[in-house]
């Protein structure tokens, strides 16, 4: 409870000072009660500004200070740690923002904006007389780390954590890790064959003592908070016992129901019972139950069983439930492309020659379903004229999405000049609207394209494709030479936007996250914290936040890991200790605020009055809302500061 | 419904001796009901001897001050009790005693609520005129119910939708067989034990509605229409309450306000002198603070989607302020907000307890 | 002659409502000073009790900004002051005062411009409808 109260008036320049009168703020602040210290400085966040601070908490043994500047959100820790070396408890500040809140909103009434200045330095007064000094709260952490998604991203930062000799969970919800990246034919600018770089990876992973891998898996339900997260974690039935299955495949090839594949995209067709690809980590088989005859109807076919030579396959519901400790959580959920069906002035959806990118990726794979053999989807000719339609639902602010999918550039050069090198006689037109080409090499990758393998590059938008005869005539402005031109094509790729995995809503809900504009990962700080998220001890990496191509999912990832590490390197987490408590003898029971705590936080203790748990509480108050005694509250902003607040504010 | 029992025999003597044979066999330890004392007063009583029970008055003329419910709060709060319990209560009193269960301030574990037909009762002050006047107010009541002139009930009974209880265990119902008999209504299983221990055999029948109730439609319309008209806007609002002393009998009383501290009573309300100072004298006359709202409506804000409309608030207080009309007027709109009727179900969650993604868009923004 | 000058109080959730709040000043949009701020964690914060103390003790208005349905840094504290505002909201038009000196908003981080928007027009619609006269005792 301050009585020696130091109130310090920043100037920010002329940020302030240009339209509230400082002075008089400082010198109205000096008068109000328990105030002994008034001070008015330039630039109060800078090293003498600091420094005056500080010399004045010990000189005038000041018990409390108020400083009147920016938002809080800039520099309330900065106050905090300020007051804590210079031997004021950190909970003993206050601040009045006066910047963003008054002088650059009120920037044209000078009068009104000092007015309002000294009524908030009041309040902010007001309520530290009745603040009390905490302390910050050590919570022991579980030093494991929960990884959602098993891309690039998601591997990359699992390495990374593993090594540092923390336990890993990677959950992914495919049968197999590797994402995208897993179905890609060659990476640019470098022509790396994926597989090649990615599957030691995946090994690597797989047999990593201090990591357990869960595929085919989905988090059902997170509860606790940071440092002490509980994971419910659903383990999909995969009707084959993993136990016992040795990847060899044999099911596949009895197996007599064939359904488009997910991994290739639909270019080609699995069976029911699958392992989704060659170099899948883990290398086992499940059963789609959609699809499988003896799963659909109880009886029947079973060949798969009959054929399997370690006995692996039952057709039980083996789905079950697992609970997981973690300390921290990393959401590498990656992205989708948008399916070509969208565009119908494409033709896509009506005509199977027109195409994804991620398709005609499989079509390029050597690995792929036509052994990297490039051929038109629907009479298995070898197309000649191959157009290529850049920004397909991205730079779109009027139909689809606003935003750059960033990677689409490079990866249509990459195919253009991989098309050209398994068909030299062909000729591949790009259409593109700007060529972002902004990593080590690109530049170089992209006049690669243009120059040597004479892509034809034309800069315009297609109006539409239709087709005619057995040729796809595509309609299109040159916007540089204003001639509209006309292709006779025999396939177009479509380089639909980068979206958001499905699903991310639902997760993000799960895990309290934010989502920004177009659904991605909301990130703490767009420059300064593009790895972390609001939500203590949850990190992000990869796609799932923005897309990016490989160097930079890797680099985040790493960087997520890290965060992830250093959190929980010192065993315990540092919590505020803003949260609320209860006064026992004015509480009834009720249990009000025991339903309304979105943490379950609160709870009836056996003499039947609430108790909080401190580690839970985000403090977010509204239990004390709920109770209508006033029974429970808020540390250092209980009802009563709220309502010196109001009438300090409304106080004319 | 699990069914019902038809007692041909007048419906006082028919309950009394229910309880007593209840007792007798040991199925029911205690009774919490009315009993009438020499000078004909009526008090709330624990009935633990069957010797006793000639005194019990099942069929009250009063609530004498406060509820069962409340009673109940105190006596019976959160364990359970040892061996059958019943209580006598008035339907307000029943939906009351739901209603606090799901703020754990009643344990409806191993307590039997037997609820009386009731089209209302008299004023606590009439009820004494009556006494000092030699009538029986207990005559008086049933003649009232058998006739269906309810003229001399309380404003709150006048209007009340709920002759017998939505949910308890046992519904006693007689004003539709004009004194010549007593039907019991069984709505749960432990109303059920109890009735075939005492080697009654139940029936499958439909009960109707009084007439009364459905002439009361018209009426609590009407009622809620005149409050709106009483209360409508500042002025009117100072007038009602003009006379109010802040003595807090209505929050006292009010079954449902079950704070062990009020926080319109505590000291954050307290004003400080330098703020005195700060208002604008109107007319040479310092303004008071705006207690009277203050308490009123911010009581009601907590309380009024949980509220009973069982108007005790109106009984007690000393200054014969309306209060119904103020209550039964905030507890009508903020439950028809919601859907919500207290004590209609205990498994039901009070609207202060749940919330939904979409609704009430109508309450953002402006207007 | 002396314009009218209403007095808002507005709650604003730490999360959003603060932040475009934030944003609405670093983008320099002007909007009236009868506002006097105060920050909580979370709108689901806000008991009915405060808003009618604010009103009672002389606000002429007050407003409460919270996150959008599912933005809630606190989960779904927003939708508990929705409820809480509906009730008070009712029960003030019930006896025929003026709901209007309450609103209720959801602004979003990055709504600054919305921000200064509400508090322009809220500012305006109290300036028309007058002082409170709830504030004392009017007889």
């Amino acid at each position: 409870m301050p009585e020696r109260i130091g109130v310090f008036v920043c100037h920010c320049g002329k940020n302030i000072a240009g339209s509230v009168d400082v002075n008089k703020v400082r010198e109205r602040a000096a008068g109000l009660p328990s105030v002994v210290h008034a001070e008015d400085y330039v630039f109060m966040c800078s090293d003498p500004g600091q420094d005056l601070i500080r010399r004045a908490i010990q000189e005038k043994e000041l018990d409390g200070i108020v400083v009147a500047a920016c938002s809080p959100f800039l520099h309330e820790e900065t106050w905090r740690n300020l007051a804590k070396k210079a031997g004021l408890n950190p909970y003993l500040v206050e601040v009045a923002n006066i910047r963003e809140w008054v002088a650059w909103p009120h920037s044209d009434d000078k009068k009104k904006a000092t007015e309002k200045a000294i009524k908030m330095v009041e309040a902010a007064v007001a309520k530290l007389r009745s603040d009390k000094p905490l302390q910050l709260m050590r919570i022991p952490v579980n030093k494991s780390v929960l990884i959602i998604g098993g891309g690039i991203a998601g591997i990359q930062a699992a390495l990374d954590v593993a090594e540092a000799g923390l336990k890993v969970y990677l959950v992914e919800k495919d049968p197999s890790i590797g994402g995208k990246m897993a179905q890609l034919s060659e990476t640019f600018p470098t022509l790396d064959c994926p597989q090649c770089i990615l599957t030691p990876k995946m090994t690597e992973l797989a047999h990593h003592p201090n990591v357990t891998l869960m595929t085919y898996s989905e988090v059902e339900e997170v509860t606790g908070s940071a440092g002490n997260f509980k994971i419910k974690v659903r383990k999909k039935a995969t009707f084959v016992n993993w136990d016992k299955c040795i990847g060899c495949g044999l099911c596949m090839r009895v197996c007599p129901v064939e359904v488009p594949s997910e991994y290739e995209i639909g270019i080609a067709n699995r069976k029911a019972i699958y392992i989704p690809f060659p170099q899948a980590v883990p290398d086992k088989a499940v059963i789609d139950p959609i699809s499988c005859l003896r799963l659909k109807y109880g009886k029947g076919c079973g060949l798969c069983a009959k054929e399997c030579p370690s006995r692996a396959i039952d057709f039980e519901n083996n789905e079950k439930f697992e609970e997981l400790k973690v300390g921290a959580i990393i959401v590498a959920t990656g992205f989708e492309v948008m399916e070509a069906s969208n565009f119908p002035e494409y033709g896509s959806g009506r005509y199977k020659d027109v195409i994804t990118s991620l398709q005609f990726e499989r079509l390029l794979a050597p690995s792929g379903p036509t052994q990297g053999k490039v051929i038109r989807p629907s009479d298995g000719r070898v197309p000649k004229q191959v157009v290529f339609i850049q920004c397909v639902g991205s730079r779109d602010p009027e139909n689809w999405n606003p935003y750059c999918s960033k990677i689409c550039c490079m990866y249509t050069a990459k195919q253009a000049l991989l098309y050209k090198e398994a068909v030299p006689d062909g000729q591949a037109y790009i259409f593109y609207i700007d060529i972002r080409a902004d990593g080590k090499g690109y530049e170089e990758f992209i006049h690669r394209a243009m120059s040597e393998q004479k892509i034809i590059y034309i800069r315009g938008k297609v109006a539409k494709i239709y087709e005619e005869g057995d040729k796809l005539k595509v309609i299109a402005v040159d916007t540089i030479t204003d001639k509209k031109i006309e292709i006779n094509a025999d396939l177009v790729v479509l380089a639909t936007a980068a979206i958001p995995s499905p699903g991310i809503q639902e997760l993000a809900r799960k895990l309290r996250l934010q989502l920004s504009e177009g659904g991605w990962l909301r990130e703490a700080h767009l420059k300064l914290r593009p790895m972390e998220t609001l939500t203590k001890g949850i990190f992000i990496a990869g796609a799932a936040q923005f897309p990016k191509d490989i160097t930079d999912t890797v680099a985040q990832a790493s960087a997520a890991a890290a965060k992830a590490i250093s959190f929980l390197t010192r065993g315990y987490v540092e919590k505020e200790p803003l949260v609320a408590k209860v006064d026992e003898d004015i509480c009834s029971g009720c249990g009000n605020c025991v339903s309304i705590c979105p943490y379950e936080a609160v709870e009836l203790t056996d003499e039947g009055v609430a108790k909080v748990d401190e580690a839970l509480c985000e403090g977010c108050g509204a239990c004390t809302a709920a109770c209508t005694a006033g029974a429970i509250s808020l540390v250092n902003y209980d009802k009563r500061q709220l309502f010196d607040l109001i009438s300090t504010l409304v106080g004319r | 419904m699990k069914g019902v029992i038809i007692i041909e025999r007048e419906p006082r003597e028919a309950i009394r001796s229910i309880l007593e044979q209840a007792m007798d066999k040991g199925l029911l330890r205690a009774i919490l009901a009315y009993r009438r004392s020499e000078s004909g007063f009526i008090y709330p009583y624990l009935f633990k001897d069957k010797k006793e029970l000639s005194q019990l008055v099942p069929i009250s003329p009063v609530i004498s001050g406060y509820s069962m419910a409340t009673l109940l709060s105190w006596i019976a709060p959160k364990e359970s009790f040892d061996g059958k319990f019943a209580v006598l209560l008035k339907p307000c009193e029943t939906r009351a005693v739901i209603e606090l269960s799901k703020f754990n301030q009643v344990s409806l574990e191993n307590i039997l609520l037997m609820t009386i037909e009731c089209l209302g009762t008299y004023h606590v002050l009439n009820f004494k005129e009556m006494l000092e006047s030699g009538e029986s107010p207990e005559e008086k009541l049933l003649k009232s119910y058998y006739s269906g002139d309810d003229d001399a009930f309380r404003d709150a009974c006048k209007i009340c939708l709920y002759p017998k209880a939505p949910y308890s265990d046992i519904n006693l119902c007689f004003i539709s067989l004009e004194g010549k008999g007593l039907i019991v209504e069984i709505l749960s299983e432990n109303g059920l034990r109890l009735m075939e221990a005492l080697n009654f055999s139940v029936q499958e029948q439909e009960i109707g509605t009084l007439k009364v109730i459905i002439n009361r439609k018209k009426r609590r319309k009407e009622f809620l229409e005149k409050s709106r008209q009483d209360l409508a806007g500042l002025k009117k609002i100072n007038e009602f309450f003009q006379d109010c002393i802040n003595c807090h009998n209505c929050m006292e009383v009010c079954p449902i306000c079950f704070c062990e501290e009020c926080f319109f009573d505590a000291d954050r309300y307290e004003y400080v002198t330098r703020r005195f100072l700060s208002w604008n004298p109107k007319e040479g006359t310092i303004p008071l603070p705006e207690a009277r709202i203050q308490f009123h409506l911010g009581r009601a804000l907590h309380i009024s989607t949980s509220c009973i409309t069982c108007g005790l608030c109106e009984q007690s207080c000393p200054q014969e302020i309306k209060l119904s009309e103020f209550f039964i007027l905030l507890a009508e709109e903020n439950q028809a907000l919601f859907n919500y009727v207290p004590g209609r179900d205990p498994k039901e969650q009070p609207p202060i307890r749940e919330f939904y993604e979409e609704e009430l868009e109508e309450y953002i923004g402006g207007g | 002659m002396n314009k009218f000058e209403p007095l808002i109080i507005g709650f604003l959730c730490k999360w959003c409502a603060s932040a475009a709040a934030d944003l609405a000043g670093t983008s320099r949009l002007q909007y009236p000073s009868n506002l006097r701020p105060i920050m909580v964690n979370c709108s689901g914060f806000i008991d009915t009790s405060y808003i009618l103390r604010a009103l009672l003790e002389g606000a002429d208005g007050v407003l409460i900004a919270a996150c959008h349905p599912g933005d809630c840094h606190y989960v779904d504290g927003n939708l508990k002051a929705r409820r809480r505002i509906a009730i008070i909201k009712n029960s003030i038009r019930a006896l025929s005062l003026e709901p209007e000196r309450i609103r209720f908003e959801f602004i979003s981080t990055s709504e600054g411009a919305k921000f200064a928007r509400v508090v322009r027009e809220f500012t305006e619609q109290i300036r028309a409808l007058g002082p409170n006269p709830l504030k004392g005792d009017e007889r």
